[in-house]
């Protein structure tokens, strides 16, 4: 009664087939949610956050910036370009991040790439959320 | 001393000083290469996951026409020439840009455009006069997949826009420490397996796509464009360390034989000076004698 996810960088493993009894997943259209016998599923992933579950509890929070999942016989894998999971995550650094481009956004300047900044700063404000408790878990 | 002497232990010594900066080359490029070739292999099991989900995907794009699939002619090509970003690695970057070269000689009939990533290349195809469609620096020694994404999102969307009918990729295969050598990959329109695979796998489970068929295709296709252009990139620093390692070694073992054979001139020189010196003491001496 379980699926198995696996989620996977360019330059490592960030899950290695762990087991919990459901996964929810940042779809492009919005999050959506697998448990064990789904069906073959194949979607391309937006900027958010992957949450295990396990008896109704969050087992572990996964940011993730733009991948692909496959669902295949209960097992879920995720390639994505960039995961951190939530205990990897710099808070200081991603509230840096995040007022880096902030500043971008505010203080714009002929040269200024506004959907790049834009792009950080959704990855920022999604780090921060997979890092901290969120009353959505 | 003789002025002989003197000019021979200077050579010496300037022999050794070259030496000692070849060799720590040649350290800090091996440090690099093993760096490289783990990149390398952190990549494997991502670029196999992307593959397995393609290869589910197959079934469905055979016959169909995608844009990424579909080629809309052959008279533009684009070819995306990865060179490094430093001399001093033996005929590494020479090698890459005569391939380049001779793709061009090749496709004369067409009308090639050159995207060239690394300083090497792209300072070499600006002082020859060639219209480059993007020269980007700075990638070779620690790249990112952010980067090669990026790259790869810049190439899609002019193939995809008409802008050209081909997208090549020249890079250098990595296949040991001491071997290298310039391959070329055809990236777009993006080649599919082999179908042939398909019946070997069974039937295949019907498959629900995310919002639609097109826009799950498209990312997967992407993606593994993505990993191919990464992987490019890593292939080539790694092969740009290991060529570097290996003339760095090759200067270092040079500057011993040439610091040996100046030894040895030395060695005569001074045996020479004091032949010399003995003589004319004896010849002197006898002359007193008479």
């Amino acid at each position: 009664m379980s699926v198995q996810v696996t989620i996977l960088t360019p330059d490592r493993r960030v899950l290695d087939r762990r087991e919990c009894h459901e996964v929810e997943l940042p779809g492009r259209d919005g999050t959506f949610g697998v448990l064990d016998n789904h069906t073959p599923l194949l979607a391309p992933l937006g900027v958010g956050v992957v949450r295990l579950r396990s008896g109704g509890q969050v087992t572990e929070r996964v940011a993730v910036a733009e991948g692909v999942v496959e669902v295949n016989e209960n097992q879920v894998t995720v390639t994505a370009h960039a995961a951190e999971r939530s205990d990897e995550i710099d808070v200081d650094r991603a509230r840096a991040a995040r007022k880096r481009a902030e500043d971008r956004l505010h203080h714009r300047h002929r040269d200024t790439d506004v959907e790049r900044a834009q792009a950080a700063l959704a990855r920022a404000i999604n780090r921060l959320r997979a890092a901290e408790t969120h009353h959505s878990d | 001393m003789s002025a002989n002497t003197r000019d021979i232990r200077r050579r010496i010594r300037s022999v050794r000083n070259t030496q000692q900066i070849t060799k720590a080359m040649k350290m800090v490029a091996a440090a690099r290469l093993r760096k490289a070739q783990t990149r390398l292999m952190a990549v494997r099991p991502y670029e196999e996951a992307v593959a397995a989900t393609l290869g589910r995907l197959l079934p469905r794009l055979v016959g169909d026409e995608h844009p990424l699939l579909t080629r809309h002619g052959d008279r533009r090509l684009a070819l995306v020439v990865i060179t490094g970003d430093k001399g001093l690695c033996g005929s590494y970057n020479h090698n890459l840009i005569r391939q380049a070269e001779q793709f061009l000689r090749d496709h004369r009939d067409r009308d090639v455009r050159l995207t060239a990533i690394g300083k090497k290349g792209a300072k070499y195809f600006a002082r020859e006069g060639y219209d480059l469609a993007g020269a980007y620096t700075d990638m070779a020694e620690s790249v990112t997949f952010k980067q090669a994404a990026a790259v790869m999102h810049k190439l899609i969307g002019g193939f995809l826009a008409g802008e050209c009918d081909e997208v090549h990729v020249l890079y250098s295969y990595f296949k040991s420490t001491i071997s290298q050598r310039p391959q070329i990959d055809r990236l777009l329109p993006f080649d599919l397996p082999p179908v042939a695979d398909l019946a070997a796998a069974g039937p295949m489970p019907e498959i629900m796509f995310e919002p639609s068929v097109e826009d799950a295709a498209a990312a997967v296709l992407e993606e593994s464009l993505d990993v191919r252009l990464f992987r490019a990139l890593l292939e080539s620093a790694s092969s740009e360390h290991g060529a570097r390692m290996t003339s760095m070694e090759n200067a270092t073992n040079n500057a011993d034989d040439m610091i040996a054979d100046l030894t040895l001139q030395f060695n005569r020189a001074r045996q020479a000076v004091i032949t010399k010196e003995i003589s004319e003491i004896v010849g002197g001496a006898e002359a007193l004698g008479k």
